[in-house]
């Protein structure tokens, strides 16, 4: 409860913060009619110190008040002295902890309950760079950041339209995390807004630290899938590229991941791109793309079922070299097959978490290990090593999907080394069953595919110019078979 | 998650076309009977006839209620619903076991003999209720991809034996035979259980018309037409050494020197099998409330599976489960004597 | 929350314990390529060609009347890890095909894991020498065979259309590729009579 003597209030906050090291009070006395006691709480290190000098202390102390009550004087200096863009007016401990934690300096006059926080955010961050993770060759080369004001600002640049709103939503009750709904108002559905509010609501973490935190919230319940169906993307060209299609963009503070809601399977193949190539490229490239996901997630356990249990599929030449390599090697087929896909897992982990210096003899001992060593010694065979290789590669193209393929890989050896094609193709079935029965925010996951929508196509499996792109705006709420926000209530 | 949006028609008559599409990968035809091609041709339209005209009385609950069958009975008799609903369990068991006991006999015959035909039963039931629980909706997209699959193997299988065409050698000359007219009839009359599939799942199909059944039935009758083509001309008397034709010609097809399609029809029976089963599965757990589907699911499952053992194990039951006599009887019964009687006692409900 | 890791252990231990039984491994498994029928010795005499890496021809002969007879035998006795799956060449000595070519052909299409494209032929003493001698040998034979076709599109070169001359209900004429090596291997065609 705040109080009007600003001691009090002084002290709560001292407490509330425990006598943090970078809890830091300005006190201060207006000069005046009457001595008024003043001041000025900040976080040391989320803000600058030159713009709290400048645009707040320095004109604090050089005015000087013809008002007397501590209210009025609060008006003055908000409505004449402060030289700062942003000032808002509160009046509770609460939100005085939620600003000057988010880089506010927090104004207190002895006398009243109002509190002003004024922007002067100075927290260092990392510079606006192309992301690591969606590299394109002819798109823009910004990606998000850690900042949230910087990555609407982002946002904000490639769409000036006052169709563009913010939305402010705090989640997690011990970080305090505020995130942004990125919407555009005359493109979204109204009802997937509001379901998306409802869903953020229910979320009762105490840490909300990356987008991971709220994807399992935000997908819809009872469609437990392997597959996502909440986007993430760190460009903001891609990401206005989706609100346009009434998606919703959820910023939040502290990651440059920005979840995107609604999320189709059809979407992992598009990028930024295929829409600056030429079409006949993009195509080419787009079922290039289907085409290694299918291999990804299917060669290693076709390989390991033809050779387990149809080995008169190989053609006669590739059948005698991998028979051949496969008889010097101690494992039965499916072991040797799950065993060097678990190795390059491994060596794929740990080429992510090393540090870059070591990065290269990570490469060496992998090279080395699992290539040349390995083979040369008897414990793999070459053509099992080839087809993990060549699937690990196309797993690549399509690197959003990698968990998923990752997983997928692994079944479908295990499904093709106990009961051959039989078991691949039943796996598969029930792979297509539980895509296709998963719905994000209640837009069939595999929507364009199943339910077909031929007028989707152009931009499926081909891209289309875009002088037959642009005729006709296709917006996610409007997917055949899109339902009603009725399932979480089930 | 069960769907429970509407979903166009066209994609259920997909997954009736693939559940038929099933039993034409799994037929024998060259049984005790010979036969010729013609006899064969005029068999499949005389017995796809019989499945169009099994079909009248669930369209006409359709067009004039915007209902499937089961959910006009729910509506009408309340009370008695249980009644008709163990009927329709009992059937669907029969079918289901039957269909199991063919695929089981395909896969341990021709594909591959050592296969533990238990564990190949246990697992594609399995499969299938997981399929089942998530609702005809989602079946019916999945169906999309399957769809593709057949088509793109149908043709491979199909134009691959364009090098085995041999019509000297292999001319069927037209002689009507009784029996083996009969047995042709017999099994694309078979074929009804569709029109039963159709009356306990079109409920939320919308935009329904008359000529997507029509279209349907006719397609599967152009299918049939061209895979008799391809087995009595291609392979001629070949085909009568081994049980499954389809699956011989399969073999039989090459493209240049790529052959090996028989990889191709495993994976398109097991795919149209899954559907077929799934299929019935659906049509059975809608007969029953909704609260109690998941239940039904796994007991009917059970039950399924301990006939098929006692198939397996007794002859005599084999041979009712996958007679084609019984078979016939049921589905007329099922899709035509039953719904008729609704409709024609609650034949004021069907206008409101 | 138990009960579902009791059920998923229990289906995984019966996946495992039921589902691998019935493989037959590339490395393990003897694909037969090629089946010669030949006399040796005064008796009928089949060789399986074996595909494998070695230089040398690998193969086991049986003594058998039969293709089938030869089958189980082989497998009883020589190679228990047989399978025809692979088999794409079948090749008679000329001198003793009116006893057997019909029998062996009608065993050839009611097993179901032999492809009916396998290719059959006649051939001659030199010729069957050629296949237990260079490891090429069915290569060679089955490229004449092809090129024979080409020629010559009234001639049958695989088991589905012999079998179906066979079986013609009319006693007819029909021709199959003789490969024989007077100089070098070449395929000719010889005339067979379905009823004798």
């Amino acid at each position: 409860m705040m109080n009007i003597s600003i001691k009090e209030n002084i002290d709560k906050l001292k407490s509330m913060f425990a006598n943090s090291a970078d809890f830091t009070v300005r006190d201060m006395t207006l000069s005046g009619k009457s001595q008024i006691k003043a001041a000025i709480i900040t976080i040391e290190g989320m803000c600058s110190k030159d713009v709290v000098a400048i645009s707040v202390i320095d004109p604090l102390l050089s005015y000087s008040f013809n008002v007397s009550k501590p209210d009025e004087v609060l008006d003055e200096v908000r409505l004449s002295v402060l030289a700062s863009s942003e000032v808002v007016e509160f009046n509770t401990l609460e939100d005085a902890v939620t600003f000057s934690t988010s880089g506010f300096a927090v104004l207190m006059i002895d006398g009243t309950k109002k509190m002003l926080a004024i922007g002067a955010q100075g927290f260092s961050f990392r510079s606006v760079s192309e992301p690591e993770s969606e590299v394109v060759q002819r798109g823009s080369r910004e990606g998000f950041t850690e900042p949230l004001r910087i990555n609407m600002t982002l946002i904000r640049r490639r769409i000036k339209s006052p169709d563009l709103v913010f939305e402010t939503v705090t989640v997690g009750y011990g970080s305090n995390t505020q995130l942004m709904l990125c919407y555009l108002q005359n493109s979204v559905s109204k009802k997937m807004l509001e379901e998306i509010r409802r869903r953020l609501k229910k979320c009762n973490l105490k840490m909300v630290l990356a987008s991971g935190y709220l994807s399992e919230y935000l997908e819809d319940s009872g469609c437990k899938s392997i597959f996502s169906g909440v986007g993430i993307s760190e460009r903001p060209d891609t990401v206005c590229g989706k609100l346009s299609e009434g998606r919703v963009a959820i910023l939040i503070d502290g990651t440059p991941s920005v979840i995107l809601i609604p999320h189709l399977f059809v979407e992992e193949f598009q990028s930024v791109d295929d829409y600056s190539n030429r079409p006949f490229y993009a195509t080419f490239i787009r079922l290039m793309k289907y085409i290694s996901f299918t291999i990804a997630v299917f060669l290693p356990g076709l390989y390991t079922a033809f050779a387990q249990f149809h080995p008169e599929y190989f053609p006669t030449g590739l059948l005698i070299k991998t028979s051949e390599s496969l008889s010097q090697t101690p494992l039965p087929v499916t072991l040797e097959v799950i065993l060097i896909t678990f190795v390059y897992e491994v060596m794929r982990e740990a080429g992510l978490r090393i540090p870059k210096p070591l990065g290269h003899a990570v490469s060496i001992v992998g090279a080395l290990v699992i290539g040349e060593s390995a083979v040369s010694a008897g414990i793999i065979s070459s053509s099992t090593l080839m087809v993990v290789a060549t699937a690990a590669i196309c797993s690549y193209v399509t690197s959003a999907l990698y968990p998923q393929i990752m997983i997928l890989r692994f079944a479908f050896i295990l499904a093709g080394g106990i009961s051959g094609l039989w078991g691949i193709v039943l796996l598969t079935c029930i792979m297509l069953i539980n895509a296709c029965s998963k719905t994000s925010l209640g837009v069939p996951y595999m929507s364009s595919l199943a339910p077909f929508s031929f007028r989707s196509m152009r931009d499926v499996f081909v891209r289309a110019d875009w002088k037959s792109l642009s005729k006709h705006t296709i917006k996610v709420q409007k997917f055949p078979e899109t339902e009603e926000m009725q399932c979480d209530q089930e | 998650m069960r769907s429970r949006i509407s979903f166009s028609s066209i994609r259920l008559m997909l997954t009736l076309f693939i559940c038929a599409f099933a039993m034409l990968f799994m037929q024998s035809i060259f049984g005790e009977e010979k036969s010729d091609f013609i006899t064969d041709l005029l068999s499949a339209l005389f017995g796809l006839s019989i499945v169009l005209l099994c079909f009248v009385p669930s369209v006409i609950i359709k067009r004039k209620a915007n209902l499937d069958f089961i959910s006009f009975v729910k509506l009408t008799t309340p009370s008695a619903v249980i009644f008709t609903s163990s009927y329709y369990a009992l059937y669907f068991a029969f079918l289901l076991t039957g269909f199991l006991i063919r695929y089981t006999d395909v896969f341990t015959k021709e594909l591959n003999p050592e296969a533990n035909v238990y564990f190949v039963a246990v697992l594609m039931l399995a499969v299938c209720i997981y399929a089942a629980s998530k609702g005809i909706n989602n079946l019916s997209r999945a169906v999309i991809f399957i769809f593709a699959l057949s088509f793109v193997a149908f043709f491979i299988i199909t134009l691959g034996n364009i090098a085995n065409l041999n019509f000297e050698i292999n001319k069927s000359n037209f002689s009507f035979n009784y029996n083996s007219v009969m047995q042709g009839v017999l099994f694309y009359s078979a074929i009804a259980f569709i029109a039963v599939i159709f009356g306990f799942t079109s409920l939320k199909a919308e935009k329904y018309k008359l000529k997507h059944t029509i279209i349907t039935v006719i397609t599967v009758f152009v299918a049939a037409a061209v895979l008799m083509f391809f087995i009595y001309f291609s392979l001629g008397k070949y085909a009568e050494r081994q049980p499954y034709e389809v699956y011989l010609l399969s073999k039989a097809s090459h493209i240049g020197v790529v052959s090996g399609m028989d990889s191709l029809y495993l994976a398109v029976l097991t795919s149209s099998v899954f559907v077929l089963i799934t299929a019935l599965l659906i049509s059975m757990s809608n007969s029953v409330e909704r609260k109690c589907r998941k239940k039904a699911l796994l007991l009917f499952a059970v039950a399924v599976f301990i006939l098929f053992i006692c198939a397996q194990n007794f002859n005599n039951v084999k041979d009712i489960l996958t007679d084609y006599y019984i078979l016939n009887f049921l589905n007329f019964i099922s899709a035509v004597i039953i719904p008729v009687i609704y409709i024609i006692v609650f034949r004021r409900r069907l206008n409101v | 929350m138990f009960k579902k890791f009791l059920l998923s252990l229990v289906c995984l231990l019966f996946i495992f314990l039921s589902g691998c039984s019935s493989s037959k491994q590339i490395d393990v498994a003897s694909l037969a390529e090629t089946v010669t029928a030949d006399i040796k010795d005064g008796s009928l005499c089949y060789t399986f060609y074996i595909i494998g890496s070695d230089e040398k021809v690998d193969s086991v002969s049986v003594f058998a009347n039969s293709f089938n007879q030869a089958c189980s035998i082989a497998k009883k006795s020589y190679i228990p890890n047989l399978s025809l799956a692979k088999f794409e060449l079948f090749v008679v000595n000329k001198k003793i095909y009116k006893e057997i070519l019909k029998s062996d052909i009608e065993y050839i299409s009611s097993e179901y894991y032999i492809s009916p494209l396998s290719y059959v032929a006649l051939c001659d003493d030199n010729t069957m020498k050629f296949f237990s001698e260079i490891k090429d040998a069915p290569k060679v034979a089955e490229e004449h065979i092809l090129l024979l076709k080409n020629k010559n599109k009234s001639v049958n070169i695989n088991s589905l259309s012999i079998f179906n001359n066979f079986s013609s209900a009319y006693d007819r004429e029909f021709y199959i590729p003789f490969i024989n090596s007077n100089e070098e291997l070449k395929a000719e065609v010889i005339k067979i009579n379905s009823k004798k």
